[in-house]
């Protein structure tokens, strides 16, 4: 849950901020707006690098954000 | 926070939103609707509604999966629940969705072992850290929430993790919108078309809708300032005397989608020959179940449910709803016998449903007559 709304049964994706990246298991670990740390998979986005912003829903990158 | 800020900028928005009047023809009025249950939320919870002129009206389509899984569906998850050994792991929101003989809250009253999990890899750690107990992940969502579902399947699979398995839940969004376009009571001018759904399938899935129907769609982010230019663009449209599919989300979203994401989903993924969706009824190839490359971790296939279709309760008009063709307050249940605390209807259950969130964020303001 993000607030009081459910980012994974919405068409919903939370902002997070890559720290670390695990390229073997397409694994990286991102911190959230709310200062919380998850690890997150990349199988979809490729591999990232610290400092990279994510979209993430339900625990999987769907897209790195374009400025 | 890059990417935030800008998009919630009060100045931006009032601009917007003198422009969005400025676009609107004298004498005219736009129906609108919005297809995912995440611009809905936004909507409410920035007060979007109240920007827009009285011609601009917003209407809620299906786009929120928890609202539209039929009872049965709740049914066979609870019954899978209860099995001797199981950890019954789910999203928060599909505790509290009623099927004809509880909800999963209270089948964990009753002793059934029922997780709450952030995400399908939460699930999967279960299955990890419980490898004497069968871990069963009851998915759901559109596009969005099923390449998560596959990636995790695909591990399950490539670890040999023989305890895990997945009701599978997952629709897809054309073929609703398709049935919705094809009701001769649809009254809608113009879609808000869903933004992170797009960052998986891409846009181009969605050309039917102005090549086919003649209304335009604008894919849109969901912050207040996405939501509000992508109103503009859609009336600008009908200014112009166009009707065309555009992308206002072109920071996220592409316009051919997610090509690993396309490929995982079809690795894993199949069509359904057709999927019952509650107030919409049973529409074709509308939602997916494990292919047979993936058999043994199908929870359908591994226990045995009930399988019954159960109709929706007398009094919910969620359909209506769903389909646009009452307001959330219309329904002659909303906000007294059906509350979020005490929901009859999905719709009411889950943040993203209509009813939920302008129970949330427009009901009170409503009642006093005070303009949002």
């Amino acid at each position: 849950m993000s607030g009081e709304n459910c980012e994974t049964c919405g068409d919903v994706a939370v902002r997070m901020v890559v720290l670390g990246f695990e390229e073997a298991e397409e694994l990286a670990l991102c911190r959230g707006e709310d200062g919380g740390r998850v690890r997150v998979d990349t199988g979809i986005v490729g591999p990232v690098a610290a400092g990279d912003s994510l979209l993430v829903h339900a625990g999987t990158a769907l897209a790195r954000e374009r400025a | 926070m890059r990417f935030v800020q800008e998009f919630r900028d009060a100045e931006l928005g009032r601009a917007l939103a003198a422009d969005i009047a400025a676009l609107v023809e004298p004498g005219r009025s736009y129906k609108l609707m919005e297809i995912c249950g995440g611009h809905t939320h936004a909507i409410y919870r920035y007060g979007i509604d109240g920007m827009l002129p009285e011609q601009v009206e917003l209407v809620h389509g299906p786009g929120c999966p928890v609202c539209v899984l039929p009872m049965g569906r709740v049914d066979d998850g609870i019954a899978i629940a209860h099995e001797p050994g199981v950890i019954f792991a789910c999203f928060g929101d599909m505790l509290r969705v009623p099927g004809s003989r509880g909800t999963l809250l209270e089948a964990k009253a009753e002793g059934a072992d029922v997780r709450m999990v952030y995400s399908p890899l939460d699930a999967l750690e279960i299955a990890r850290a419980n490898p004497d107990r069968e871990v069963v992940f009851f998915a759901i969502g559109f596009e969005t929430t099923a390449p998560s579902t596959a990636l995790t399947l695909r591990r399950a699979k490539a670890e040999g993790i023989a305890n895990f398995s997945c009701v599978c839940n997952h629709v897809t969004i054309v073929p609703p919108l398709q049935a919705l376009l094809d009701s001769p009571s649809l009254e809608v001018d113009g879609f808000i078309g869903p933004g992170h759904v797009s960052s998986v399938v891409g846009v181009r899935p969605f050309d039917f809708v102005p090549a086919e129907h003649g209304k335009p769609m604008v894919v849109s982010g969901f912050e207040p300032l996405d939501v509000l230019q992508s109103i503009r663009m859609l009336l600008a449209q009908f200014a112009d005397g166009r009707r065309e599919l555009e992308n206002q989300y072109a920071r996220v979203v592409a316009w051919d989608g997610n090509p690993r994401a396309l490929a995982v989903m079809a690795e894993v993924f199949e069509p359904r020959a057709s999927f019952e969706w509650r107030g919409l009824g049973t529409i074709p190839r509308s939602a997916l179940k494990l292919s047979d490359a993936y058999a043994e971790l199908d929870a359908e296939r591994r226990f045995t449910t009930p399988g019954v279709r159960v109709g929706d309760p007398p009094a919910c008009q969620c359909g209506e709803v769903l389909t646009g063709a009452i307001r959330p307050w219309e329904c002659k249940v909303f906000g007294t016998a059906c509350t979020p605390e005490r929901a009859i209807g999905t719709c009411m259950v889950s943040p993203e449903g209509a009813c939920a969130a302008y129970y949330t964020y427009g009901r009170y303001a409503r009642e006093r007559g005070v303009t949002v």
